[in-house]
């Protein structure tokens, strides 16, 4: 369980987080809310990214799983060549492939990601987050620019990772959360 | 990031390439005609006479040896250059009081005629080893500058990556820091490798190290050998165009092998 307690983060003199407290608890736990109420400053909280002005975080694993709001992919290399960046000694061709056939990219190790389309090279940075070895996954609009049948493979393939993990989701979509089978919670302006 | 500059001529259309073949035509026989009108061969050779010189020169052993003695002593000033500036860039663009206090000595190296430099090397080191220096001297703070641009031009969100993800250092430079730094490492080849010629040689001419291709320019020159002195400065244009197109073919290749991965 990932314990925030009245976390408080200010950029300047802008006031983003006001004494945050949230439980996050095992399996999937949606966050949505209005655009520029905190929710990327909050994952990048959770991320070590940035440091609390006040307020506490407790029981963040050492590892953590990650996509970005922006896919964060080398676009000189290879599909293949990122998600072994990324990964390491723990990069299984074969695993990969399964994954991303399950995204609906079948047989794309081998492409420069600079040929790919947004949705594709969003369903990649989204592959190499689902296929890290670490007990928290944090994405950030994982969803964000897929059509409806690449949504729901994308909802499938988070749903099969997050098992046994805890996942934050950062989504526009609150109906995301009964897809995923999670808890929703929704940040409001203060 | 730094632009890398002039179109690759594989990209230029049919007739933009037929436009500068004859423009390469059209200034050769310019000085053709030109060498006619004068008609004094000592103060303009004809082209076709600087030709028949060099491949006069290209049967001589000695010729081979000068065009080694240069090459080495270019192809070593240009590494040691490419290194220092890489790391000291590499210094910089992670501490930057580092880059405050290299700064002034950026700027100097940047600013001192080539010649005074040569003139002040020849009282430190002996004629051979001149030309070394001198290149290491005018390719550092060229390499520096551009690597030192492109790392600070570095994407701050793939850093957060490899930073969530663990990548170790050696993979971060090899395949995050290295595709990043390609457009500023080649501008940084191509301006330091066509420099490194014209400052190396001018160095052989005034430290006159036998057996260099300075040295038989000074030698053409002393004895007012004028279609010798055209055939040498053709060779070391030449050697110099090569230089730089071995070298950025190399370093295009490795890229786009490791892009291959």
């Amino acid at each position: 369980m990932i314990i925030l307690k009245d976390v408080c983060k200010a950029f300047g003199e802008k006031q983003v987080l006001q004494g945050l407290s949230l439980r996050i608890p095992e399996g999937v736990t949606c966050l949505t809310g209005a655009s520029g109420l905190g929710k990327t400053t909050l994952l990048r909280l959770l991320l070590g990214l940035e440091t609390p002005d006040s307020g506490q975080i407790t029981g963040l694993p050492p590892r953590i799983a990650v996509q970005f709001q922006e896919d964060r992919l080398v676009e000189s290399l290879t599909v293949g060549a990122n998600l072994r960046l990324a990964l390491g000694r723990a990069y299984a061709a074969d695993r990969a492939e399964r994954l991303l056939a399950a995204l609906g990219l079948p047989g794309c190790l081998r492409l420069s990601v600079s040929t790919l389309s947004g949705g594709m090279k969003r369903r990649v940075s989204l592959a190499r987050a689902l296929l890290y070895d670490a007990p928290l996954l944090v994405l950030d609009e994982p969803f964000q620019g897929l059509d409806a049948d690449t949504r729901r493979l994308a909802i499938a393939a988070v749903r099969h990772a997050a098992r046994g993990r805890t996942a934050l989701v950062v989504t526009h979509e609150p109906g995301d959360a009964a897809l995923l089978g999670g808890e929703l919670v929704r940040l409001e302006a203060q | 990031m730094i632009s890398t500059g002039a179109m690759k001529p594989s990209n230029l259309s049919k007739t933009e390439k037929i436009w500068r073949v004859a423009a390469v035509l059209f200034w050769l026989l310019a000085w053709q005609g030109g060498a006619m009108l004068l008609n004094d061969s000592l103060l303009l050779v004809p082209p076709l006479r600087v030709l028949r010189r060099l491949f006069a020169l290209l049967g001589e052993r000695g010729f081979y040896a000068a065009v080694l003695f240069s090459l080495a002593r270019n192809a070593g000033g240009f590494a040691l250059g490419l290194t220092a500036g890489a790391l000291l860039a590499a210094l910089a663009a992670r501490f930057r009081p580092a880059e405050y206090l290299l700064r002034p000595l950026m700027v100097t190296v940047r600013s001192i005629p080539v010649a005074s430099f040569i003139i002040l090397a020849l009282v430190w080191l002996s004629s051979r080893r001149v030309s070394v220096f001198v290149v290491f001297l005018m390719v550092l703070p060229i390499v520096y500058s551009n690597l030192l641009e492109g790392m600070k031009g570095r994407s701050a969100q793939l850093e957060e990556m490899a930073r969530m993800y663990r990548i170790p250092w050696a993979r971060r430079l090899v395949f995050l820091d290295l595709p990043q730094l390609r457009p500023a490492l080649l501008s940084a080849l191509s301006l330091g490798l066509g420099l490194s010629w014209k400052s190396g040689v001018a160095a052989e001419i005034i430290g006159v190290p036998r057996g260099s291709m300075g040295y038989a320019l000074y030698q053409a020159k002393l004895y007012v050998d004028t279609p010798s002195l055209y055939a040498w400065t053709l060779a070391v244009v030449l050697m110099s165009v090569l230089f730089e197109q071995a070298a950025l073919w190399l370093v295009k290749r490795a890229f786009a092998g490791l892009e291959r991965l």
